[in-house]
């Protein structure tokens, strides 16, 4: 018996060939031999078999043998008598025949029996016999596999082989390899495959060429006749079967495609080639989508590693874990259980999955990377430019302070996964490292933490002791810091203020004390000291300087008293501002402004304005305990004034130490400027050709911007004999009372010329004065239609305040240049009466006492009367002169002393009836030894041609001029008045002739003849009550607070601005209100 | 320039005439006195010597303040720099201060102002009782209007507000009418109108009447200290127009009221009860209906007395503006 064992390429055929030792006869074309036993049988069938046993087949296969007829011994004694059952006859090359037979998976035996055929008698008459001279090869299978053979029959046609896309560029020539018709020195992702067939009988191979293409060389040369490409890349070859039997894939599209190898007789082999990419992902097996390349420490967690291609069938899946523990690594699905106990993985894992694709030798390890990752640590901190702090202890916060919280990850630099890590605690949400709380309650106590956590697997958590602690400014400054300060100090808002940088003092600054500064020159301190530089409140004056904050700490000192390493400070990185300590609640705020108590400075126990300030250094200065002390017993104390000393965008800063550590921080963010960055500064002294030193500049203030206004415009101009320099205290200053009464308008000051023929200072005695006013009010009139221009410019609601003769500017603004503005405060206005209404006239008080005895018609005051309503010369009068105005309010003081009301005497030239004085100097002496000109007004025309009185005989000899009495006055008559005036003639003679009435109407002729020539017959607004103006009218010195300074309660001229803000507050605070309400 | 120079200096050269601001030397001996004309000791006398703004800086005058006490006859004295404008006031505890009065230097005789050292007396009133007042500055700040045109509209001194149903009053104390006619507008723009303000009361013998006193002159208690028993005038009334070519508006500076509501009779007529008060200034009013007016009511039936207690207001919910800070 003859075993044969499965060769390499049949491995999975066990076949067993046994050959009998019984003869067989009857072998084709010799005789069978027959013949009777020893024991009388008969036998005739004298024969042995070739038997080829199949079994453990595992898949049905086409097995040939091949019966080769031999030419070998006597030519007459050779036959080739043998048959085959089991196999069938498939094709022969007339010495060689093929026989074929599919074997089932079940089974099967091939048999050729050989017989024993007679073949001669030898010479001794004895029969000779002989077996068929052929030779059986062993089974010869027809086979398509894999180069090592790996795919087993059963895969055959359903999982069949990867082919890889061939998609990479070995030989670095720029070209893909599937387009590249030579590799130099092969190609890596060509499969080989090897046929199995009966050598040199027919065979075909077909394939899809779509998906794959065949090469005879791994290079692919692909080269006219040496072509390596197999088919020529039609999909199907048949030829003889001489060849090597190795042929190479090469995958050019993804996809499948089968490998079909036919064989004589018509069997074949069929393997399946599937041609793709491995795209490894792993998803968690609930089938979301997105890839997962992270997961959570400590968490079991069951991960599915998918390609993205699916490739049905069986994958070798391999893991590389370290610390990660798996359950099952098979097939697609990978398991990924992660431990409980944390402690001995500190770091995160690397999960690394690699595949290699069933009965391929290629294997793919660029798998997805899966981190398993940790919630290290929480930091914190108070401010996007601020570091972050981690957060080892309880962090201590102010109350409605916004915290960010950051969660770092272990590995450092892990990008947390989607919907991670998840916050709890204080703050829900997910899908953020960094997350941000505003902490609104406050503890009740030292153990009453707020806690933040945040999770991925595992959980960290912070504890927050909320502190109930603030920087409150009086954000509306209406002198009471309440919730709506309070809402606005939580919007982290920037309180605005400015540097103390004039030099004020007592209770009545004047002169250049309210000048500002500190801004570039020509507007320097000139020798001043600014109030800031000093450790005092430079008296009442100064108090306008100061803002109240309120400290509130009363909860935050009941958790963490004071003392015992507990420090509250509180600290400016500029150094820019100093405090006052004050016994104030925050209720009264504001009451410094306004009231008088023994509650300020570091022992509360002087006036404001007089206490010590302390500065606020970079490194802090600790409150006060008595301070801290005021404010345990009361919650609502603890309110500081504030001084600007420098300027500052940096915060105002309240931290709390303890044992050298600072727990916690609150900011207010402050804006300290120099005072005339916070409003716009029009300079119009140049329309009366005034110099200019600082130029107009109505860019939006740098430390107001109108962003944070209430979009209202407020313009103010000052009065007369006020210089550049003092135009900047007096805009200075009403800036900062209307700003501390509550006015959130955008400021614009406004400068003119109303300073002309000011002497030199330095000649002596008269030095600096400005006698001549009048040119002055014609520079009023100069300037209106300027004023009107920039005015209209203006958006928005408009009110406009002016002081002194700046209600002639602004009054020839609204009436002759018709700007509208929604209200007009006039203050102390030096504008005659008759100007708002006509009628109203005070004859006695204002008719100079040599003209009483005269009739009106003779008065320059009445001169206008003489001409028809068309004339010019009709309007050379005071009356109606701004009778257009109907939004005014009149703020009049009943104490004037320049505007004060005269009593028929020509006043001393003084202060006092100033406003009176120069109406009744006008065409008189007085001024022509002035700098002004005299005409007009209460002159007489005394020209000896005109005939208005004679020369006669004095007594003490000589002449003397004897002017017409007032009878004989009365009977002049009007076209003798017209041409010649019985004032004294105005300058202007042009007004006496025929063109007069023309010339009249000239603006800068009718300004001229009312500055100079026209005196008013009424007293002036600003010292009285204007019925006209009804309850619009407004005694200012009703409105004094506090003992007014000066004595009698005079609130004189200038005390709208002179006076400290506490006493003639009430007046700012009603602006601001008619602001609000203006009707 | 040297024009000028030489103007005013030849100018200055004569005495009498103070021409310019220039400061001087001014002397002042001030004595305060009690209402009986008694010396006062240990008064406060502020002297306010003024001198003209420096150049520039304004127009007007600032002044050198200077705080004396009186000795034991009540004078003091002092000099200093001026320009001819002197003021002065006193004030003492247990008195209403003294508003005091002002002083015009006319000349100059070497260098001093002339008449030199003159001897200004201040009399000072003694303070009562004080008495805890309604004092409200009514129409101050926010503006108040009378809330119909053409009907009696009452008012609540105490409540300082009007009568339901126009606000939270509940007595009226005070009958407001505004009557007015209007017509077109003037060529100024201004409202053409006749109106006639009358002030009513709703009680007989309640009453107003005028009582004239200039603000901020002599004692800080403007009024009497009682209010006069009778003399009270059933109404006031107060007429204004405006038209095209003439306009009248009733009003004096001095004005000021006493006024007496909430009166109760016996059957023979005589009084039993009866609430004091006084208005200082004059009844603002408009031909709009807009209001304002300062009043104190002394809540004591049958008190005239008017000497309020500026720290006792029982008002305590005013504004600012509302505040009365006067006696």
């Amino acid at each position: 018996m003859k075993i044969y064992t499965a060769s390499h390429e049949l491995w999975y055929i066990a076949a067993i060939v046994l050959m009998s030792s019984v003869l067989c006869p009857g072998a084709e074309g010799a005789i069978p031999y027959d013949k009777v036993d020893a024991d009388g049988h008969f036998v005739n069938d004298f024969k042995r078999d070739y038997i080829f046993d199949f079994y453990n087949v595992l898949d049905s296969i086409p097995v040939y043998f091949r019966v080769a007829h031999l030419a070998r011994g006597r030519k007459k004694s050779r036959h080739y008598n043998y048959t085959v059952s089991g196999a069938r006859l498939v094709d022969s090359t007339g010495k060689v025949f093929l026989y074929g037979a599919q074997v089932p998976e079940s089974g099967g035996r091939v048999t050729i029996t050989e017989h024993l055929c007679r073949a001669g008698t030898s010479k001794k008459g004895r029969d000779l016999f002989s077996w068929p001279k052929i030779s059986v090869s062993d089974p010869l299978p027809l086979c398509i596999n894999l180069g090592d053979g790996r795919v087993p029959p059963p895969d055959k046609e359903t999982v069949g082989a990867f082919v890889e896309l061939n998609d990479d560029d070995d030989d670095r020539d720029g070209l893909v390899d599937l387009r590249d018709d030579f590799v130099v020195n092969g190609d890596n992702e060509l499969t080989v495959f090897k046929m199995q067939h009966p050598y040199g009988f027919p065979v075909s191979l077909t394939w899809d060429p779509a998906i794959i293409r065949l090469y005879k060389t791994r290079t692919k040369m692909n080269w006219r006749k040496d072509s390596s490409l197999v088919g020529g890349g039609r999909g199907q070859i048949v030829y003889n079967g001489y060849d090597n039997q190795i042929v190479y894939a090469e995958g050019i599209s993804t996809g499948s495609t089968v490998l079909i190898l036919t064989g004589p007789g018509g069997f074949s082999d069929r393997l399946k080639l599937t041609v793709g990419i491995p795209d490894i992902r792993i998803k968690a097996e609930n089938g979301q989508d997105s890839p997962l390349t992270e997961m959570a420490i400590g968490t079991n967690v069951r991960y599915k590693a998918v390609l993205a291609t699916p490739l049905k069938g069986q994958y070798q899946w391999s893991v590389q874990s370290g610390k990660i523990a798996l359950s099952n690594a098979t097939e697609e699905i990978i398991t990924v259980l992660s431990g409980s106990d944390s402690s001995d993985r500190l770091e995160a894992e690397i999960l690394r999955v690699a595949f290699s694709p069933a009965h391929s030798s290629v294997s793919f390890k660029n798998a997805q990377a899966l981190t398993v990752a940790k919630i290290q640590a929480l930091n914190y901190r108070l401010g996007t430019n601020m570091p972050w702090t981690p957060m080892t202890d309880a962090l201590y916060v102010a109350q409605n302070t916004q915290v960010e919280f950051q969660a770092l990850s272990a590995p450092t630099g892990f990008a947390w996964p989607t919907n991670t890590p998840v916050w709890s605690g204080e703050i829900s949400g997910s899908g953020s490292a960094v997350t941000s709380c505003l902490f609104t309650v406050a503890s009740t106590s030292a153990t009453d933490y707020k806690l933040v956590s945040a999770a991925f697997g595992e959980s960290v958590t912070g504890k927050v002791i909320v502190l109930n602690a603030g920087l409150v400014a009086d954000f509306n400054h209406d002198r009471v810091i309440d919730k709506k300060d309070v809402d606005v100090a939580k919007s982290n808002t920037f309180f605005r203020f400015w540097i103390n940088d004039d030099d004020d003092y007592g209770d009545i600054s004047g002169d250049d004390s309210d000048i500002p500064g500190l801004l570039s020159p020509p507007h320097e301190l000139d020798g001043r000291t600014a109030d800031c530089a000093n450790s005092r409140v430079d008296g009442r004056s100064d108090l306008l300087d100061l803002f109240p904050l309120w400290v509130d700490l009363k909860q935050a000192l009941d958790i963490l008293p004071p003392g015992k390493g507990v420090e509250y400070k509180l600290r400016q990185d500029d150094e820019a501002v100093k405090i006052v300590y004050t016994d104030l609640t925050k209720e009264r705020a504001g009451a410094f402004l306004t009231s008088e108590v023994l509650r300020y400075g570091s022992s509360f126990d002087r006036f404001a304005d007089y206490a010590n300030t302390v500065a606020v250094p970079t490194s802090g200065v600790v409150l006060s305990e008595a301070f801290l002390k005021k404010i345990r017993q009361e919650k609502s104390k603890g309110v500081l004034l504030v001084e600007g000393a420098k300027a500052t965008i940096k915060p105002l800063v309240l931290e709390t130490w303890k044992d050298n550590r600072k727990l916690y921080v609150k900011e207010m963010p402050l804006c300290i400027t120099e005072v005339e960055r916070m409003y716009r500064w029009v300079n119009l002294r140049a329309m009366a050709g005034g110099n200019v030193y600082r130029q107009t500049d109505i860019s939006i203030p740098a430390n107001y911007p109108d962003s944070q206004c209430d979009g209202k415009q407020f313009v103010f101009v000052h009065g007369y004999n006020v210089d550049e320099r003092h135009a900047r205290g007096w805009n200075a200053e009403m800036f900062k009372r209307l700003y501390q009464s509550g006015s959130r308008a955008m400021f614009t000051a406004v400068t003119w010329y109303g300073d002309e023929s000011r002497i030199n200072e330095r000649v002596p005695l008269v030095g600096g004065r400005a006698p001549n006013y009048y040119v002055n009010v014609i520079h009023a009139f100069e300037t209106a239609a300027a004023l009107g221009v920039a005015l209209n410019g203006l958006p928005g609601r408009k009110y406009i305040a002016a002081h002194s003769l700046g209600n002639m500017l602004v009054s020839s603004a609204i009436n002759d240049y018709r700007v509208n503005v929604d209200a007009y405060f006039m203050l102390d206005a030096a504008v005659a009466m008759e100007a708002y209404k006509g009628e109203i006239m005070n004859r006695y008080g204002m008719g100079h006492p040599d003209w009483q005895r005269y009739t009106n018609r003779l008065w320059a005051c009445e001169w206008h009367k003489l001409f028809d309503p068309n004339d010019g010369r009709r309007n050379l009068t005071w009356r109606d002169r701004f009778s257009n105005i109907s939004c005014a309010y009149n703020y009049y003081s009943s104490g004037e002393d320049v505007l004060n009301n005269s009593y028929g005497v020509l006043p001393d030239i003084g202060a006092e009836y100033a406003w009176v004085n120069q109406e009744m100097r006008k065409g008189t002496w007085l001024v022509k030894i002035g700098p002004g000109r005299s005409h007009g007004g209460w002159g007489f025309n005394d020209a000896v041609h005109i005939g208005y009185g004679t020369n006669v005989q004095a007594d003490v000899g000589g002449f003397e001029w004897s002017r017409l009495n007032p009878s004989q006055a009365a009977a002049l008559i009007d076209m003798q008045l017209r041409s010649n005036s019985f004032f004294k003639r105005f300058d202007n003679s042009e007004l006496y002739g025929m063109n007069g009435g023309v010339v009249a109407r000239d603006r800068g002729v009718r300004a001229q003849i009312l500055a100079e020539a026209i005196p008013a017959l009424s007293f002036a607004v600003g010292r009285n009550r204007v019925n006209h103006f009804g309850s619009n009218s407004l005694d200012m010195a009703t409105m004094e607070n506090l003992v007014w300074p000066r004595p009698m309660n005079r609130w004189t001229h200038g005390d709208i601005k002179d006076v400290a803000y506490p006493f003639n507050y009430r007046v700012f605070d009603d602006i601001v209100i008619k602001m609000e309400g203006a009707r | 320039m040297k024009k000028y120079v030489t103007i005013y200096a030849i100018i200055f050269s004569f005495a009498g005439i103070i021409f310019s601001a220039r400061a001087y030397e001014a002397s002042v001996t001030v004595r305060v006195l009690d209402e009986a004309g008694a010396p006062i000791s240990n008064a406060e006398v502020r002297v306010g010597f003024c001198i003209e703004k420096k150049p520039g800086a304004g127009w007007g005058s600032n002044q050198k303040m200077v705080t004396l006490l009186t000795g034991i006859n009540g004078t003091c004295s002092v000099n200093a720099d001026c320009d001819g404008g002197v003021d002065v006031d006193a004030r003492k505890a247990g008195f209403f201060a003294s508003y005091g009065t002002s002083l015009h230097f006319t000349n100059v005789i070497a260098n001093k102002l002339q008449p030199w050292n003159p001897i200004v007396d201040l009399r000072l009133m003694k303070i009562g009782q004080l008495v805890a007042m309604y004092a409200m500055r009514f129409g101050e700040g926010q503006p108040k209007t009378i809330p119909e045109i053409g009907k009696p509209v009452a008012f609540d001194l105490m409540k300082g507000d009007w009568v339901a149903p126009y606000g939270k009053g509940e007595v009226s104390d005070f009958i407001f009418k505004l009557e007015r006619q209007l017509g077109g507008m003037t060529k100024n723009g201004y409202q053409i109108f006749d109106a006639t303000f009358t002030l009513g009361f709703s009680n007989e013998d309640d009453g107003i009447q005028s009582v004239y006193a200039q603000p901020f002159k002599g004692s800080q208690l403007r009024l009497p200290r009682l209010a006069p028993e009778d003399s009270y005038m059933p109404q006031l009334i107060k007429r204004a127009n405006e038209h095209e070519d003439a306009s009248s508006h009733e009003n004096r500076e001095d004005q000021n009221y006493f006024f007496r509501i909430r009166t109760v009779k016996d059957d023979e007529g005589d009084i039993v009860s009866a609430l004091y008060g006084k208005i200082h200034g004059e009844i603002e009013w408009q031909w709009d209906g807009h209001i304002r007016f300062v009043y104190y009511l002394n809540p004591e039936p049958n008190s005239r007395n008017m000497e309020f207690d500026t720290k006792n207001n029982l008002f305590k919910d005013l504004s600012s503006l509302e505040e009365v800070r006067d006696p």
